[in-house]
């Protein structure tokens, strides 16, 4: 797996990470994270349990973030 | 307390995330990625995933773009002398994004970049993630088809 970031920084002066790669796409990243929040945020599934499952399907993905 | 049998229903036991997940889902469109290429990429994924459901969709953009591919099309894609290199560099992505998104190289990127710039990359990967866990969400509650806007 390439540890090189694919995409360049749409931030100028900034490198290159999650936040400013997904910077390239403001309205569709702003609309994800709504989504995200909305997932994290709310329902009767505990905090706690749905950060073991995040970590649980990044370390099934092989997700190094 | 059973689930709805039909995706909207199901989303809508919570309103809120009913709503974002419409916002996000609407927003994948308005990219710099032409709609009949973003369809394709949706519903190759779907068939590499078993979604049945979100085969039978198709997405609003794409209609009105004039995308009228049938299924079996859509699968034949490395045959189809219609598509040029920006669809076919998006298309193969797509396909190893499903299939180990880590055998997915720099060169791949690059040609999805090539065809639709930076912002194109970041809109179909993005585009591809919320796909897969909407024909997944379909897949692991028997869901039905939900509205093509959706799609």
């Amino acid at each position: 797996m390439s540890t090189t970031p694919r995409v360049g920084s749409a931030v100028p002066g900034a490198p290159t990470h999650l936040g400013t790669a997904r910077a390239h796409t403001p309205e569709l990243t702003a609309a994800f994270d709504a989504m995200y929040a909305a997932l994290l945020g709310r329902g009767t599934v505990t905090m706690d349990v749905k950060e073991a499952m995040r970590l649980r399907n990044a370390h099934v993905t092989g997700c190094g973030l | 307390m059973a689930v709805p049998a039909e995706r909207d229903a199901a989303l809508a036991l919570l309103p809120g995330l009913a709503e974002a997940h419409r916002h996000l889902h609407a927003a994948v469109w308005d990219g710099p990625v032409p709609a009949p290429v973003l369809e394709r990429c949706r519903l190759r994924m779907a068939q590499l995933l078993g979604a049945r459901r979100a085969l039978d969709e198709r997405s609003a953009a794409a209609v009105a773009a004039g995308f009228d591919d049938d299924n079996s099309a859509v699968a034949r894609w490395p045959a189809d002398p219609r598509l040029d290199d920006g669809a076919r560099a998006c298309l193969a992505f797509a396909e190893l994004f499903v299939i180990d998104p880590h055998a997915i190289d720099d060169s791949q990127a690059a040609a999805v970049a090539a065809a639709y710039g930076e912002a194109g990359l970041v809109t179909l990967t993005t585009a591809l993630g919320i796909w897969e866990n909407q024909h997944r969400f379909d897949n692991a509650l028997a869901l039905l088809a939900g509205s093509s806007e959706e799609a």
